[in-house]
């Protein structure tokens, strides 16, 4: 299935590894044990790495490196979305690892300008290359996980929400205690719900209702909660949050399957203005006066 | 499960707060009058006018069990909203879109409010004197989405007239720029 994502050569991994943990963070990656090291869990040290750039990014106003406006704009841009990680961390099993790691890697070395501006391109190219395969062997992939297990499209989304539910509890109930590990999870579940009815795609293109806005939501409060947590802050109020809406998903599926209309914003009508503001109303075939 | 009154600028706010249920930590969900119309807050950024609730002595009123979300009986259930939707946030939007399908779902018979004979109590008993704290208390004039139940008046209150303006003009200097 991800045939193609192996044209990435795992030199080219390695650098970016290199690169990141080197030249971004030194400070932050010293705070990895050495047990976290030894595992050479790439993914975890990425993962862990990749939003303290916009750490540092938003504290010190990029203190570590020397460049333009311009460049500082193209950092945020590149590194602020977790979905560039999540490309890195869908990579990494692609690749076999044994050909990555070098133990001396974990040395750190002496930050270069040139290292930030590959790691740039690099990304970029990742990303380019995991977005030519996104709409066809990496969506399949999904679907063909839901045949598999003989699940309908509802029967898949509703176990992956509870799966989801599950996940954003048991990352809630330790707050601060909470693992980066454990909010990796809620992330990966939120993105294999996006693919079950191709939210992902829908979301770029402003739609996909309900659904896809609170998985959106979702992402953000846990993205949000990632930064709380490495910053040494309590990321349970930002979980609580992100529990409230997958709930509130669940409860969408449980009325949806009784009848009821989901109502997505995007589908009321206008009946009229009131002070220039537009006024909407449930339509009203939904609406028997009672 | 407590309420706190508070007599304010000649209005008078009943907060009904949970220190814990199920999964939530806290909950301030205040109910008032506003003009004369019952009024009440959903998730922190959406304000609720009931035009046409059942009154005995006072308006009946259930909370949904576990998120709290307050909810009048009412005796006609046309739903009228207020919103600018580039100008709400994705929260909001979920949050408005699940609000409003759980009225649908009131709306279409599905989901029932409890026999409002069988279950209907007081409330004094639980009042406790206390402050809300600053960022939970109810301000009639900060919303994000309008939300009535019931027919739509003729006069909005004066608070909720104010923010349609606001609404209004930033929507048009927006436009202007």
């Amino acid at each position: 299935m991800y045939q193609q994502n192996r044209s990435i050569k795992s030199e080219d991994y390695r650098r970016l590894t290199n690169i990141l943990t080197y030249s971004a963070l030194p400070d932050l990656f010293t705070k990895l044990s050495d047990e976290e090291r030894s595992t050479r869990n790439i993914s975890k040290i990425i993962y862990f790495c990749v939003p303290s750039v916009r750490v540092i990014i938003h504290e010190r106003g990029l203190a570590p490196f020397k460049e333009s406006e311009k460049d500082r704009a193209s950092i945020e841009i590149d590194l602020h979305e977790l979905d560039v990680l999540q490309k890195i961390i869908k990579l990494e099993e692609t690749i076999d690892k044994s050909a990555l790691i070098n133990p001396d890697a974990f040395k750190l070395k002496v930050r270069r300008e040139e290292e930030r501006d590959e790691l740039i391109k690099l990304i970029k190219a990742l990303e380019l290359k995991l977005n030519s395969v996104r709409g066809t062997e990496y969506e399949n992939l999904y679907r063909e996980a839901w045949r598999n297990a003989n699940l309908s499209l509802v029967e898949y989304w509703k176990a992956r929400l509870g799966e989801l539910v599950k996940a954003l509890e048991a990352a809630r109930s330790r707050g601060s205690g909470c693992e980066v590990n454990d909010l990796l999870q809620v992330l990966k579940t939120v993105g294999e719900l996006e693919k079950v009815y191709g939210f992902a795609a829908a979301g770029r293109a402003g739609g996909g209702g309900l659904k896809a806005e609170g998985l959106l939501v979702i992402r953000e409060y846990v993205k949000e909660a990632h930064y709380k947590l490495v910053t040494g802050g309590d990321p349970s109020n930002l979980l609580e949050e992100a529990l409230s809406v997958a709930k509130a998903l669940e409860e969408l599926e449980a009325l949806a399957e009784k009848g009821v209309r989901i109502v997505n914003l995007e589908d009321l009508e206008v009946v009229g203005y009131v002070d220039g503001v537009p006024i909407y109303t449930l339509r009203r075939r939904d609406s028997p006066d009672r | 499960m407590k309420v706190f009154i508070e007599k304010r600028g000649g209005r008078e706010i009943h907060y009904f707060y949970w220190k814990t249920d199920l999964y939530k930590l806290f909950d301030y969900e205040p109910v008032t009058l506003l003009d004369g119309l019952l009024c009440t807050r959903y998730h922190w950024r959406g304000l609720v006018l009931w035009t046409d609730p059942i009154v005995r002595e006072k308006p009946l009123m259930t909370f949904a069990l576990g998120v709290h979300t307050p909810l009048a009986y009412s005796r006609s259930w046309l739903v009228w909203v207020a919103y600018r939707l580039k100008d709400l946030t994705p929260a909001e939007k979920i949050w408005l879109g699940f609000y409003l399908s759980a009225l649908n779902a009131l709306l279409q018979g599905v989901l029932k409010l409890p026999r409002e004979e069988d279950e209907f109590h007081g409330y004094m008993d639980k009042a406790v004197e206390g402050e809300v704290p600053e960022q939970y208390r109810f301000k009639p004039s900060e919303w994000a989405f309008l939300i009535v139940v019931g027919p739509l008046p003729e006069k909005l209150p004066r608070e909720i007239r104010e923010r349609l303006k606001e609404c209004s003009e930033g929507s048009q200097a927006k436009l202007a720029s």
